[in-house]
């Protein structure tokens, strides 16, 4: 997208959303708008419905955890990112929501595309952040008794310990059967055996 | 011997559990588990150009109580796990377990949380196959090894649950 097309986008968001625009950037040819999550979602209903837009396609909904982030565009911890492509005019366009750390809450998508539903319960998933009015917010990756959300910063790439938490199965299979496999390789071939 | 010397070179005598495991290292089932790409050098030692069909191990369920060799081939995440030792439980004894490359033996380079550091913790392992992926000739290596371990079986060392001996 060149830079006068992005700046039409921002200046047709901003008179219709004056508050809510946080900010909007051009990198490399890709524009990003900064919403306050309260008004998101009008902000993505509008950029999906507007004749001149027509965002219809969310290709993607992710999060980034922005902790020790050394380039902060903005306070809060977090921020839910929708990725959206316009099938009218093959432009894409990214919209960050930021989400603070002390309530992790964001509205839900659903309503505007059903294709949100599996993407929110993996950012729930990954990062703890609830949305509001989501049909069927549980994990979707890790298992249900699972505590934590791995993507976040601060939790060890190598967990704490649930990987190694999983129950032994108990090896009821005769001792001395176990016992003659567990001999060191036998490699003459008058020890091998049949074969 | 003596049946031999009688009957001429038809006849040959043996004991029963030479021929059980003869018969039973050379039509081993396996069951494949392939949950990566280690999954794909195992159907290339299954198909036409490695032909693990040479030494009777062409017929892979996807049923565990088919078979009698689990083969896991790829890294199992702890929420694997669990199904993994279902179809473990689900096989008939006697079985047999390969761990086939870096990540069903140890991890791998996945060091991470939701990965099993080497599926023997949790399940009995016979022979481990080292390689990321291991080539196909590895895999048909370790399916040697296993032969190796099935003429080792006694007989006696199974018992009947009321304790009786099947020989
Ligand atoms: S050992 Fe290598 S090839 Fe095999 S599953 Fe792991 S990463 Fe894939």
């Amino acid at each position: 997208m060149n830079q006068p097309r992005a700046d039409s986008i921002v200046q047709h968001v901003r008179t219709k959303f004056a508050g809510a625009l946080r900010g909007a950037t051009v990198h490399r040819g890709e524009l990003t708008l900064v919403v306050a999550r309260e008004r998101v979602l009008d902000v993505l209903a509008f950029l999906r419905d507007d004749e001149s837009l027509r965002f219809d396609f969310p290709i993607d909904l992710a999060a980034v955890d922005y902790r020790d982030h050394p380039r902060r565009e903005f306070p809060e911890r977090f921020a839910v990112i929708y990725h959206l492509l316009s099938t009218a005019t093959e432009e894409r366009l990214r919209v960050k929501a930021p989400v603070p750390e002390d309530d992790p809450v964001c509205p839900s998508a659903v309503g505007l595309w059903s294709l949100a539903n599996w993407t929110e319960r993996e950012v729930f998933d990954m990062f703890g952040i609830r949305f509001d009015g989501h049909p069927d917010l549980r994990r979707i990756l890790m298992w249900e008794e699972f505590e934590h959300h791995p993507l976040r910063k601060d939790y060890p790439l190598r967990g704490l310990g649930e990987r190694d938490r999983y129950t032994v199965v108990r090896d009821d299979f005769p001792q001395a059967a176990r016992s003659r496999r567990q001999e060191p390789a036998a490699r003459s071939s008058a020890e091998r055996g049949p074969g | 011997m003596g049946l031999e010397s009688r009957g001429g070179p038809a006849w040959l005598t043996t004991r029963a559990e030479t021929f059980v495991n003869w018969a039973r290292g050379n039509s081993l089932w396996p069951m494949a588990f392939g949950t990566a790409c280690c999954a794909i050098e195992l159907m290339a030692a299954m198909v036409a150009r490695y032909d693990l069909a040479r030494f009777g191990s062409e017929v892979v369920r996807f049923s565990p109580r088919q078979s009698d060799l689990l083969i896991v081939a790829g890294r199992i995440s702890a929420k694997m796990m669990p199904v993994l030792e279902t179809i473990y439980r689900q096989m008939p004894e006697p079985k047999w377990v390969i761990a086939m490359g870096a990540c069903a033996s140890t991890g791998g380079e996945f060091d991470t949380y939701a990965v099993i550091q080497g599926v023997d913790q949790f399940i009995p392992v016979d022979v481990y196959v080292p390689g990321c992926p291991p080539r196909p000739e590895a895999l048909i290596e370790a399916v040697m090894r296993v032969k190796e371990l099935i003429g080792r079986e006694r007989l006696s060392d199974y018992r009947a649950p009321d304790g009786a001996s099947p020989v």
